[in-house]
């Protein structure tokens, strides 16, 4: 796997979202560049998810397994 | 070797083939080529819908992009029962599948029989076949390390092949591989598309053993990222199998997996898809020389999406309202031109040397009002008359004289009030008006020619595209020669378009901001507007501003700034700078072309997270980008010699103590959040921001 060369390339949504707060606190407005808290929650689980149930280790498990 | 081998990367296979090759115990080696070989930017089913989108397209408005990736489904899912009841594995061809599939497209439209006679299903099916081909080809790279191992593999002087449970054609499979250059490494391409037999079952293995008068033994490896199809079908019959167990890659098809399920929830999530997609393209196929220069980063991580998305943006408005010709203005639209050139070069175009000096100055020829000569005054480091006559090319030593008269001790003294009476009764003055018009008229003959030439005049519909901001350039063009019967209508397409300065832009003369437009009232969009310079610096021509036009051989040239002044000296010094970053611009938009098809994400959906890298670049920069962009200067087209310092000094704790002092820095700073970029965690620059965006005029 290569190193990540271009790490300004793509923002984190949690960094867009705490960016974007600078507008809700001055003026409400323009937010169109925050994730939404419950798409941002949603990310964070599916991802946590991924993490925990590693479908990669369970598939070398099951292969590790086998009698063949 | 043993019986059950998973291997992580390509080098620990090589070193466990190594010895097994050189004692001949190993003397045929087969690989998967899907995920094992090549990897894609994009999933498999977002690239099949990118080829459905665009069928869509090409049968028009009777279909859409879901209805054509249905109707496929169920044609593949047919053809592969069908080959299962046929007592094949369950599988198809793709030089199969698209006759079905058209077919029952063209039942749906209940328009069969015209294709048919028009012979428009043969070119259909070549149109399908050659748009898969070609977004593959796109979608497709040859993963890490794998190009060193085939060319190890192919110095052992053993039998090499690729084996693939896949529904293209070998002939397809082969075009693939020849287009990444892979296939001077195989002496056989095997795909289960073509025999209706796959790995999965053992039965291509035992096929391509009957053809190639191969023993199912340990002497033949096959290697692959699907540990039942590669390894276990495999060592069913014999065969040797390895599966390829590469963590990260999984990962990475799990977090793609991830971001293309989010990207169905819109806003910035859509953007975040589709600039990890084009990420992924540009580490798979970027050189290692390109990461050594900031300016080339910073234009293709920062800047290469705004102007990419900015383009993207033209393109669908001109796609919309097509104009006779496109007219790039000197001297941003040089960065635009490039960029446009390689999404359409099918719409007239020409790079047109204008600048604000000479428009302004034509604009003289009926003389010289307020509103005209309170332009001068924008500038923070105005000198008042002077300024004026810099900007509108007017006769300073004789003007001086006559400021006198009106209460003008000093002709460079600033001019805050704009409604001065001097400066009224100055303007009011027929004495003064007579210096002026004559020198206007001269200005305006020869601007007149110079747009007759480049056949703005004359034209019915034209476009002109510039980088912003109040629209200058075309509020004087319209000004100045609106009157004439063959003035075109104008559609001005800014980067960013900030109407300050005037807001009556007369008939037929529409602007558009497509990244900020002030008129749209979005706080958001409103960022480039925080750091002008730097995207005028991203998207500048190298050569110098025009100040005025001259006849020479019967035409009209553009006369340049000269070299020796000092802005243009400093100019030409930032000139290498200014060149890596539109590289790296050119770089992103290579890669931003391809990932746009794929995806065929329009400007509106890229928009919101484009503002989000924006923020993130010009509100939080990091050290380095405050260090590095703070040694470019930056000039103005608007007749001054000044030159803008975009470095300022850091913000110390000093500054605390002197807040009046402070704000007035904060105030005159081309890059105001630069000065706090040092305090850790971005905190000052977040209540910066909070402060400021509370304070401007919503």
């Amino acid at each position: 796997m290569k190193k990540n060369t271009a790490p300004n390339l793509l923002v984190s949504p949690t960094k867009l979202f705490f960016c974007a707060q600078a507008f809700w606190f001055s003026s409400g407005r323009g937010q169109c560049f925050s994730p939404g808290i419950k798409s941002l929650c949603t990310w964070h689980w599916l991802r946590l998810r991924h993490a925990v149930l590693d479908r990669s280790a369970a598939k070398w498990w099951r292969v590790w397994s086998e009698k063949v | 070797m043993p019986d059950k081998t998973i291997i992580r990367d390509w080098k620990r296979l090589q070193q466990l083939l190594e010895p097994a090759i050189r004692k001949q115990s190993v003397t045929t080696v087969s690989l998967d080529v899907f995920d094992t070989l090549l990897a894609r930017i994009e999933t498999p089913e977002q690239v099949q819908r990118a080829v459905c989108r665009l069928l869509a397209d090409e049968l028009g408005a009777d279909f859409t992009a879901d209805q054509v990736w249905l109707v496929r489904q169920q044609a593949e899912r047919t053809l592969r029962e069908q080959a299962s009841a046929d007592g094949l594995d369950f599988e198809c061809c793709f030089s199969d599948l698209v006759p079905v599939w058209l077919k029952t497209l063209n039942i749906l439209s209940g328009s069969s029989e015209h294709y048919q006679a028009e012979g428009v299903d043969g070119q259909l099916v070549k149109f399908v076949i050659a748009t898969e081909m070609a977004l593959e080809k796109q979608a497709l790279y040859v993963k890490h390390d794998v190009r060193e191992f085939l060319v190890w593999l192919q110095q052992q002087s053993i039998k090499v092949m690729v084996i693939s449970d896949m529904y293209l054609d070998g002939h397809l499979l082969d075009e693939l591989l020849a287009d990444k250059s892979l296939d001077q490494y195989f002496d056989h391409t095997f795909v289960s598309a073509d025999t209706g037999l796959c790995k999965y079952s053992g039965r291509l293995f035992k096929r391509i053993a009957a053809q190639l008068e191969l023993s199912l033994d340990e002497r033949w490896v096959h290697i692959g990222d699907n540990p039942v199809s590669d390894r276990r079908a495999a060592c069913e019959v014999g065969i040797q199998g390895i599966w390829l167990y590469e963590k990260t890659e999984l990962r990475r098809r799990e977090q793609q997996q991830l971001s293309v399920e989010m990207a169905q929830r819109g806003s910035v999530w859509k953007g975040q898809h589709f600039f990890s997609v084009l990420q992924q393209r540009m580490q798979a196929t970027e050189t290692t020389h390109d990461n050594n220069n900031f300016y080339f980063r910073y234009g293709r991580d920062v800047l290469g999406g705004a102007f990419s998305a900015f383009t993207l943006g033209l393109h669908e408005r001109l796609q919309k309202k097509p104009v006779e010709k496109l007219f790039f203005v000197a001297r941003d639209g040089f960065l635009f031109q490039q960029l446009y050139h390689q999404l359409d070069d099918t719409v007239s175009d020409e790079y047109i040397y204008l600048s604000r000096k000479v428009i302004t100055a034509a604009s003289t020829a009926n003389g010289l009002t307020q509103e005209q000569a309170q332009v001068a005054f924008y500038n923070p480091k105005q000198q008042g008359l002077r300024s004026v006559c810099k900007v509108y090319g007017l006769p300073e030593a004789e003007l001086s004289v006559l400021a006198v008269q009106h209460g003008f001790t000093d002709f460079a003294e600033p001019i805050q009030d704009w409604h001065d009476p001097r400066l009224l009764n100055f303007l009011a003055d027929e004495k003064v008006q007579s210096h002026i018009k004559p020198v206007g008229c001269k200005h305006r003959e020869l601007l007149e020619t110079y747009l007759e030439q480049v056949g703005f005049l004359g034209a019915d519909n034209v476009a002109m595209v510039d980088i912003g901001w109040n629209g200058t350039v075309q509020k004087f063009l319209k000004q100045a020669f609106g009157e004439r019967a063959d003035f075109p209508r104008v559609q001005g397409y800014y980067f960013a378009f900030v109407p300050k300065m005037y807001n009556d832009f007369g008939s037929q003369n529409f602007c558009e901001g497509i990244i900020h437009d002030s008129r749209r009232d979005n706080a958001c969009e409103r960022i480039p507007a925080e750091f002008e310079e730097i995207f005028e610096q991203g998207a500048r021509a190298q050569g110098a501003t025009t100040i005025a036009y001259q006849q020479l051989d019967e035409k009209v040239v553009p006369v340049f700034k000269s070299e020796q002044a000092v802005d243009r000296q400093a100019e030409v010094a930032c000139n290498p700078m200014v060149a890596a970053m539109q590289d790296g611009i050119m770089a992103h938009w290579q890669h931003f072309l391809v990932v746009q098809r794929l995806t065929g994400y329009s400007s509106q959906d890229l928009l919101p997270y484009v503002y989000g890298q924006l923020e993130r670049a010009i509100v939080y920069p990091t050290k380095e980008e405050t260090q590095m962009l703070t040694q470019l200067v930056h000039t103005e087209d608007f007749g001054d010699d000044h030159v803008l310092d975009l470095g300022r000094q850091a913000f110390g704790w000093k500054d605390v103590l002197q807040p009046v002092k402070l704000w007035q820095r904060l105030r005159l700073s081309a890059w105001r959040y630069a000065l706090f970029a040092g305090i850790p965690t971005g905190i000052a620059n977040f209540m910066l921001r909070m402060v400021y965006l509370h304070a401007v005029k919503k």
